[in-house]
């Protein structure tokens, strides 16, 4: 039976060139777009290399100082996050690094510019960054501030061009550091692990930001695991209670808030703005699936409005079928089987456009150094879509089909 | 005829609903890509206020924040920095500022005037911001030496912030009082605009604070560490220069670090970031247009392939092609009317707070005319064929169809 439905389904789809393109483009081009934007997010909040530990990490990259007129908020400087961040319940390791920053370096003449990012030594341990040579930062060279420098493949090419780094001198922002280990470039969006050149902390110019509350820090813990995060940010709340202001700051400012997120709080943070301990994650969850439902529901129209067109392009073929005492379930599981073909043919097209179309962002310097790819998780994403989409688009069609009557339908009488 | 073509559409109802629907659907989607279009396209129209060409941006890091006697000692590194960037003879002339030009900063400040509350951009500029960017006054005067001696701390406003606070007024000589810090503020000059956010950020009140950093006293609001240079060049300084000055800061100030960019780089950049998205999402958008011309052609041309009866009929009862031509694509017009008036109904609901504020009513109407002429045509071309088709139908033909 459901050889007989696939051959009618393919003789079909070749009957009526036109309408096969038209479906085929709708559905693929859908794909494409749903496809790309969620290997995008998966490549933001799922754990990867370097970032492996995504789904067990919390990230401290936002503070909010506040007194009776006055706000400030950004980074948190290092003196909040070591005094009040560390030894956490529940946590494993705790790192602090800066936001990377450009650093300038002229080399023969020619200006470069780099993302830099100062590390202490847990924060290799945190993240498994691929070593193409070398070694990386220890704690001991960020206690001992030894000027010692883990650069990218990319700034390896610009700096050495056709040598190996490891062992050289590297000059930036005027100071000399030795490469010690050469990794693969990490793509942007990965916020905690990005950078180009990474430099020991204690090696930074200016020793002020060990005393800044305020700064450009940023902290990653380690929990054991996920049930450990609200204990974590319970106690991170209750200490932020206890911190001691500086007189500079004293003037203008009183309390001061900083919060411990996950991947996914990291980005509806950023997203809404949101100064608050809960960021609402769940409201951006929705606001997407909401844009992706909108987005969704013109090629869907589109699809029912071809589907109808083509059941009544074959009225004739339906009342045959049901002269000689066909029942609408099988004439439904038919069409809504064709429908399947046809959804999973263009199915395969939004794969191959999607992987074409991340491959053409990989290679366009919108993300630097993006590195996306569709992956199982996605895949399984897109099998979901796709389904759905085919259900979604053949049922109404399908009832229509039902409907119609033989005698009318036979004698090419028009429906309505 | 109208009447008829309705009475046609009507009795079709069923098939037609879903066509409508979808050419609803398409209005929508275009009206959203088109009203940040336009809107785009108006504020790029407006003046900048300033010139960008040659002017290099130096960015200073030196921590967050310090002590008051660390900051006294800053701001003489930072006299010493402008007056070394001087002695070279590329440099025509240098500024501090305290939110960068095209940078993605800024500070607002929040005040009352006249039982109003106005939320203007500030910015602390030393006295050769307007030299250096080569912003020109339309009344007043720019800040000098003079005012270290004045009790009132002087700014220069824009034009925006001087018809929101006192209409057609002069603001010359007008004094503001701004927070809870006693200080007064006299309005010294004003300039066009200073759009430091590029063409591409609607224009925003603004106020130029003078920056006095001769003064001894840390303490006073009137002394700002200055976090930014910008630098004018003599035209054609090449990026060698570049290094030069880059070495000389920092053999002055060894502990901090500089970066330096062409406000040209910046500008850029700035607007990449801000055009990106919106070009993603056009790119879609004309994609889904692609789409739904597709599909209506296959569902159009269907139709009549449904209809040669009727049709039949109508041309043995003595209708020319060009009736039968135009009473379809007219079918079209009335269902495309029919979905253009629902959208626009539904799109006039719409300059919701906070999603289309920044539309102003010029933009809106620009762009509903614009949407509905892009879908009314969309429409036109996808029935040209199926249109021509139906009037090629011979009625002998017709009349035996089975």
């Amino acid at each position: 039976m459901l050889k007989n439905y696939v051959k009618i389904a393919f003789l079909v789809l070749k009957r009526r060139k036109f309408f096969t393109f038209i479906s085929l483009f709708a559905i693929s081009f859908t794909l494409v777009v749903l496809i790309v934007v969620s290997s995008i997010f998966d490549h933001v909040l799922a754990p990867m290399a370097p970032e492996i530990n995504k789904d067990r990490s919390l990230t401290m990259f936002f503070a909010e100082i506040k007194g009776k007129d006055s706000i400030w908020n950004g980074n948190p400087g290092y003196k909040l996050l070591n005094d009040y961040a560390r030894n956490l319940p529940g946590v494993e390791l705790m790192s602090i690094h800066s936001e990377s920053s450009p650093a300038i370096s002229y080399v023969r003449g020619q200006k470069i510019v780099s993302a830099l990012k100062h590390t202490d030594g847990e924060y290799w341990k945190i993240l498994q960054f691929k070593f193409l040579a070398g070694s990386p930062i220890t704690t001991e060279d960020e206690k001992n501030a030894n000027f010692v420098a883990v650069i990218n493949q990319n700034t390896q090419e610009k700096f050495f061009p056709g040598q190996s780094a490891v062992g050289q001198q590297i000059e930036v922002d005027d100071q000399k550091f030795q490469v010690v280990g050469v990794v693969e470039n990490v793509s942007q969006l990965h916020n905690s692990a990005y950078a180009d050149i990474w430099v020991p902390l204690s090696t930074s110019k200016n020793a002020a930001y060990k005393t800044e509350l305020m700064g450009s820090c940023i902290a990653t813990l380690l929990a054991k695991s996920r049930a450990d995060f609200p204990a974590i940010k319970a106690e991170i709340a209750a200490r932020m209670k206890t911190v001691e202001f500086p007189t500079e700051l004293k003037k203008e400012y009183e309390q001061i808030s900083c919060f411990a997120d996950t991947a996914l709080e990291v980005l509806s943070r950023e997203a809404f703005n949101s100064v608050e301990a809960n960021p609402n994650p769940s409201r951006f969850i929705g606001i997407l699936l909401g844009l992706m439902t909108l987005f969704m529901l013109l090629p869907a129209i589109n699809l029912i409005n071809i589907n109808v067109s083509r059941i009544l392009e074959r009225a004739s073929e339906v009342g045959v079928r049901k002269a000689f005492g066909a029942s609408s379930r099988t004439l439904v599981a038919q069409f809504i089987t064709e429908n399947l073909i046809l959804t999973s043919l263009g199915g395969l097209l939004g794969f191959v456009g999607s992987m074409l179309t991340l491959q053409l962002i990989n290679h366009s310097s919108i993300i630097q150094y993006g590195s996306f790819q569709v992956n199982y998780r996605v895949f399984f994403y897109g099998i979901i879509i796709t389904v759905f989409f085919s259900l979604f688009s053949g049922v109404y069609p399908a009832w229509r089909m039902s409907k119609l009557n033989p005698v009318e339908a036979l004698k090419g009488g028009s429906l309505r | 005829m109208i009447k008829q073509l309705f009475k046609i559409v009507w009795n079709r109802k069923r098939a037609n609903f879903l066509i409508i629907l979808e050419v609803f659907i398409s209005f929508l989607v275009v009206f959203a890509v088109m009203a940040f279009g336009v809107y785009f396209v108006d504020i790029y129209t407006y003046p900048l206020g300033f010139t960008y060409q040659d002017v290099w941006s130096v960015r200073i890091n030196r921590g967050a924040y310090s002590s008051d006697e660390d900051k006294l000692k800053q701001i003489e590194v930072i006299k010493q920095l402008m007056q070394s960037a001087k002695e070279f003879s590329e440099v025509e002339s240098i500024a501090g500022v305290n939110t960068n030009v095209f940078d993605n900063s800024e500070s607002i400040s929040s005040f009352d005037y006249a039982g109003k509350k106005h939320e203007p951009s500030v910015n602390f500029v030393t006295d050769d911001m307007a030299k250096v960017l080569d912003i020109k006054l339309l009344e007043g005067r720019w800040f000098s030496k003079d005012d270290d001696a004045e009790s009132t701390i002087p700014i220069i406003i824009n034009q925006k912030l001087s018809q929101e606070l006192f209409a057609n007024e002069s603001p010359i000589g007008k004094v503001i009082n701004m927070g809870s810090k006693e200080e007064l503020y006299k309005i010294v000059g004003l300039v066009l605009d200073f759009r430091d956010d590029t063409e591409l950020v609607a224009p925003k009140s603004y106020i130029l604070i003078r920056n006095n950093i001769n003064i001894k006293d840390a303490s006073s609001i009137r002394m700002r560490f200055v976090p930014n240079f910008i630098i004018k060049l003599r035209p054609g300084t090449t990026a060698a220069f570049e290094e030069k000055l880059a070495r000389n800061f920092l053999s002055i100030a060894k502990d901090w670090s500089f970066n330096i960019q062409t406000l040209e780089d910046l500008r850029n950049k700035k607007i990449k970031g801000i055009l990106s998205p919106v070009l993603a999402v056009a790119i879609v958008a004309v994609f889904l247009m692609i789409m739904v011309a597709l599909g209506l052609s296959g569902v159009l041309w269907q139709n009549v392939t449904q209809r040669i009866k009727e049709i039949g009929l109508r041309r043995a009862n003595g209708a020319t092609r060009g009736k039968i031509y135009y009473q379809i694509l007219g079918e079209l017009l009335v269902i495309t009317s029919i979905a253009l008036t629902a959208g626009t109904i539904i799109v006039i609901q719409f300059p919701l707070p906070g999603f289309f504020d920044f539309v102003t009513a010029k933009v809106y109407i620009i762009t509903i005319l614009l949407s509905c002429g892009i879908i009314a045509l969309l429409t036109i071309i996808c029935g040209l064929y199926p249109s021509s088709l139906a009037a090629r139908i011979p009625p002998a033909e017709a009349l035996h169809y089975e």
